[in-house]
């Protein structure tokens, strides 16, 4: 019997999940939303406070609701990175405590991964597959070949999606995060509103957000100027037709080109109905598989960390006491960590 | 019995073991914003050099800042992570106190970069000046006026050679006063605010565990009868009628409103704001925003109830001027006797 405590702090949710042999014993998230949707973003200083503050109290229920001491506990793991700085320190100093206390190995997992693999408590997976990777600090598409092989093959060379949404959320006066307020404007109105997706090659697996943000900003400028009212819903519609479009446009042409058996959606953004119901259309007569993960896997939770570290307890993927953040981390490079 | 003392708060890592006051074993070197990676990985070479078990430590002391926040967060989290991990007691020390220079009077420094300090002054256990931030010349000045006192503290930024002090000695003698109550929600002292503005910003936002120590610190402050903590716990963990919102100024709780929304109505059970920062309009900011969330409601709610005690007078001061009426007295509606006035305020036309 294996059972895994896995904490994770990388943005605005601190959170610690148990697991046993897979089972879902404890999934604690205290969530920061309520404060940071005063700033309109995540302020990553208040994000490490927070999480500092938040951290033991977590643990404490976590405990709690697994039935289980410290003692029970085979094995700690913890989000590395990709993240905030300052918030992943937070978590890394209460995972690497526990396992220099009980003498238990430490496992760092990457973020992304826990994503894509949230998407087990789901359905099993089908290789080769493509995992569209679209979050507030992160866009990229993914090919696993095997469980656990990584292959970034497209990403954003600026903003992500996610922080675009926030961003244009603000601009309209629309609250934080601001995926779901444009998600809901955006089903009232229609595409109205003239925005042009990013030049780039037509074969390119890349994203980029910023151009399509400061079209929106520059937009709703010049309107008000005019005196102009600007249309929401119609602005929402125009603006997520152009930012999910990119994303099932790259997402199909891999598919397709990688012929995968499985397309699995993985990150915050994939809460967007509009991106799920557009992927669902996509895949309708290609024999792909598409794998949505449930709402409660789209917001960052340490359920997935703990789902990850499974595979690498196992694989005996174990990290000395001296492990340091990675704010940076590539998804591939998800078993080095000197 | 020996006791775990942490420091990273500037730019050196400080592990040290205490027995009895004294220390027993120490590490210590300028870890340059590597003490995220190395901090545990010394305690547990500490650990294992002295055979340190779980029984065998009576105590965490730790210093809480003022300092670099990162630095200031790491040492408190693997803190509060052994305190809760092998329930054993957390002491909280200044990371300016523990700069202090023995009984002798100590003028405690540290680099707040923006040309500010942070300083404090100690004479023995007495602060004579507490924990805060001062611009770098009027700390030059400070310094010039008392020549008598030893300057401790790394302040060479200051073109100063200051004292160096072991911080661990210090921690080791740790007085009990810097016991940490609620050792879960402890959180570090950062006196510089994140946004860098002066001016004081009210955040009204829905109540987490954390908050807890702080909102029963305003309770306890605020009322002669306050409720136990338990009825804050089942208000925020179980009862799905209940709502606490908490005002935060710098993200410290100043106050906090809990009431209960039930169909068509909703009940004030109790709101409360600090008293330093009472009269500045944080009651009417959380008064507003509970209006709100009863409007955001499915089922509309069309007024707002409440009790209070016929002796309170401010508080129905407070509740007069926010538009609650008068509608009838319950006689003896308190345990210990005392009448309750019942205020009501419809909400429809806000």
């Amino acid at each position: 019997m294996t059972r895994i405590l896995a904490i994770e702090s990388s943005c605005d949710e601190t959170a610690v999940a148990i697991t046993e042999d897979g089972k879902l014993l404890a999934n604690v998230v205290a969530t920061q939303i309520a404060v940071h949707e005063k700033y309109g973003g995540v302020m990553p200083e208040i994000a490490s406070r927070l999480h500092a503050e938040n951290i033991t109290v977590c643990l404490t229920e976590a405990l709690r609701q697994s039935k289980l001491t410290l003692e029970d506990i085979d094995a700690f793991a913890v989000t590395r990175g990709p993240g905030l700085i300052g918030c992943l320190h937070v978590g890394l100093q209460a995972a690497k405590t526990l396992a220099a206390l009980y003498h238990k190995p430490l496992i760092p997992v990457h973020h992304l991964a826990g994503h894509i693999y949230a998407n087990q408590y789901a359905g099993e997976f089908h290789y080769p597959m493509l995992c569209v990777v679209v979050s507030g600090g992160n866009t990229e598409l993914v090919i696993m070949k095997d469980d656990m092989d990584f292959e970034i093959i497209g990403e954003t060379l600026d903003d992500a999606v996610g922080e675009c949404y926030d961003k244009v959320a603000r601009v309209l006066g629309l609250p934080y995060p601001g995926g779901l307020p444009i998600d809901q404007h955006a089903k009232l109105g229609q595409h109205t509103y003239e925005l042009h997706k990013p030049r780039m090659p037509h074969d390119t697996y890349d994203f980029s957000y910023s151009g399509l943000k400061t079209q929106v900003i520059n937009l709703v400028n010049t309107l008000k100027m005019k005196g102009e009212p600007v249309r929401m819903d119609d602005m929402a519609k125009s603006f997520q037709d152009v930012a999910i479009g990119m994303v099932v446009d790259r997402a199909m042409r891999a598919a397709k080109n990688y012929g995968v058996k499985q397309i699995v959606l993985a990150g915050g953004v994939s809460a967007n109905s509009y991106l799920r119901e557009e992927m669902k259309k996509a895949v309708e007569h290609t024999g792909i598989e598409l794998v949505i993960p449930p709402l409660w896997c789209t917001t960052d939770n340490a359920a997935m960390i703990a789902k990850v570290a499974e595979k690498l307890y196992v694989r005996k993927v174990f990290a000395p006491l001296t492990l340091g953040v990675d704010p940076n981390w590539r998804i591939s490079d998800w078993d080095k960590f000197d | 019995m020996l006791s775990l003392l942490l420091d990273s708060s500037n730019s050196a890592l400080a592990v040290g073991l205490a027995e009895d006051g004294k220390l027993v074993d120490e590490i210590q070197y300028e870890a340059n914003q590597r003490q995220s990676e190395v901090m545990v990985d010394e305690i547990a070479k500490l650990f294992d050099k002295h055979n340190v078990t779980k029984k065998d430590l009576s105590g965490v002391v730790v210093t809480k800042g003022p300092g670099s926040y990162t630095g200031v967060r790491i040492a408190l989290t693997v803190a509060k992570t052994v305190a809760f991990a092998w329930n054993t007691p957390l002491f909280l020390v200044s990371s300016l106190e523990a700069l202090k220079d023995g009984d002798k009077p100590s003028i405690c420094l540290s680099n707040a970069r923006s040309k500010r300090s942070y300083i404090s002054v100690y004479e023995g256990e007495k602060a004579i000046m507490e924990d805060r931030i001062m611009d770098n010349k009027d700390v030059l000045t400070y310094i010039s006026e008392h020549p008598e006192y030893e300057v401790c503290g790394d302040a060479k930024y200051l073109g100063i050679e200051g004292k160096r002090i072991n911080v661990l000695a210090n921690l080791a003698k740790c007085a009990k006063e810097h016991y940490s109550v609620e050792p879960l929600g402890a959180k570090p002292v950062y006196l510089k605010d994140s946004t860098g503005s002066s001016e004081m910003k009210v955040i009204v936002r829905p109540m987490i565990s954390a908050d807890m120590s702080q909102i029963m610190e305003i309770e306890n402050a605020s009322f002669k009868h306050p409720y136990e903590q338990s009825h804050f716990q089942y208000e925020l963990l179980e009862n799905p009628f209940a709502h606490i919102l908490v005002a935060t100024v710098d993200s410290l709780v100043v106050g906090f409103v809990d009431f209960m929304i039930t169909f068509d109505s909703a009940t004030i059970n109790q709101i409360a704001v600090k008293e330093n920062v009472r009269t500045k309009g944080i009651g009417t900011r959380l008064i507003g925003e509970m209006i709100k969330v009863c409007k955001e409601q499915k089922d509309e709610v069309d007024f707002v109830t409440l009790e209070v005690r016929a002796s309170n007078l401010t508080a129905q001061k407070f509740y007069k001027r926010h538009a609650f009426e008068l509608i009838t007295t319950k006689k003896a509606y308190y345990d210990d006797g005392e009448d309750a006035l019942y205020y009501v305020r419809s909400i429809i036309n806000d």
